[in-house]
């Protein structure tokens, strides 16, 4: 467990740095992709449950550390709407989708 | 939890509670980061050690973007170099004309007794990221060199970037122009049409508020102006792209090409007075 949590904390940092530093040059017509909300998505809608919560919290943690942005209003907005989607897609998933894709 | 508490309930139920008890450890940690102003101090130590990096990654992205650019768009860049080489020779034409009004300025204002136009107090400093929404950069000065919020910022050619918006302790948050968050009061120069600049966001801006029967054209250059007292007069903000005018509205709105190229930015002013 503890392995895991520090291989998505490396994995997490290192691709905010790039986000916020390397790939602000490529973009196409001023669209950015936010690398680090859509790995954190994917992640909650393929992993284990655990592995779910563990890239929601650092995930979030990172984008709140690393956002400027007055969209959300206060720290910890990425971190609890990263756990609030991850909860309910498990739901989702557990309830009405019954693939070994998603239910794992 | 205590152990008390899950003696005789299913592995099921306990694993739930367990996570609903994570959660609200978790919204309260939040609840006391946020109330005690903690979020900062976390952020700013984040910024400290991520900056050296950052500043490597910048650069490598930079050089890697104008190679692939070169590469794309090499026909564009002989047209544009064609040109720059005409607007040049012009630009040498008119600082000469320059050079000799301003030798007639100097005269008169010594003549008249007036003291040099007050300049303002800059603070050099350098851009550490972006925002990942886009429109809000990082600077590395803060609270301790005296940084407050609202410091206009602006680029060595007196083009106007955005202004202060929060300040840690060794670094500070700048929301560009083109946020949404950001409206001024600017003119056309020349003109003396005066509006207001808008921010539509991922670097774009737009002039809103100009009257109806006002005579604006594609291409003319937009600055400052005084009257809403946020930014020195005169600082170059972009020129006009497209102009929309409809029979329905009060105003007519124009969308603004900024002066700046975000991938270009590196080392900023920011003014401390003016």
């Amino acid at each position: 467990m503890l392995k895991r949590i520090l291989f998505y904390f490396i994995f997490f940092y290192c691709l905010t740095l790039l986000q916020t530093s390397f790939f602000v040059y490529f973009n196409l017509h001023h669209f950015f992709l936010n690398f680090v909300l859509l790995t954190a998505l994917l992640i909650s809608c393929f992993a284990s449950f655990s592995t779910k919560l563990i890239s929601a919290i650092i995930g979030g943690f990172f984008l709140d550390i690393f956002s400027l942005n007055r969209i959300h209003l206060f720290f910890g907005f990425y971190t609890l709407s990263l756990l609030v989607f991850t909860v309910f897609i498990e739901f989702v998933f557990k309830k009405y989708i019954r693939h070994p894709l998603f239910n794992r | 939890m205590p152990e008390k508490f899950f003696k005789g309930r299913k592995p099921k139920h306990i694993k739930i509670y367990r996570l609903i008890a994570f959660l609200i450890l978790l919204v309260f940690l939040i609840i006391v980061l946020n109330l005690t102003g903690f979020s900062g101090k976390i952020k700013n130590l984040f910024f400290l050690i991520s900056s050296p990096l950052q500043s490597g990654l910048q650069k490598i992205g930079k050089n890697i973007s104008d190679f692939l650019f070169s590469l794309w768009h090499h026909k564009l860049i002989k047209k544009e170099l064609d040109q720059a080489y005409l607007n040049n020779l012009n630009l040498l034409y008119q600082i000469a004309n320059l050079q000799e009004l301003k030798k007639e300025n100097e005269t008169l204002r010594q003549a008249l007794g007036l003291g040099l136009e007050k300049e303002y107090q800059l603070v050099l400093v350098r851009l550490i990221s972006f925002d990942l929404n886009r429109d809000i950069i990082l600077i590395n000065k803060g609270a301790q060199d005296g940084f407050v919020e609202g410091w206009p910022v602006i680029t060595n050619e007196k083009v106007l970037i955005g202004r202060i918006s929060r300040v840690y302790d060794q670094f500070s948050e700048v929301t560009l122009i083109s946020s949404k968050a950001s409206s001024f009061d600017a003119k056309i120069i020349d003109k003396e049409i005066y509006g207001l600049v808008k921010g539509k966001e991922n670097f774009k801006i737009y002039l809103d508020l100009i009257p109806k029967d006002a005579e604006i054209s594609e291409g003319d250059q937009v600055v400052t102006a005084v009257l809403g007292g946020l930014y020195p007069a005169n600082l170059l903000v972009g020129k006009i792209k497209t102009i929309k005018k409809s029979d329905i509205e009060a105003f007519q709105q124009a969308e603004i090409e900024p002066f700046f190229d975000v991938k270009k930015l590196d080392y900023l002013l920011v003014i401390k007075s003016f």
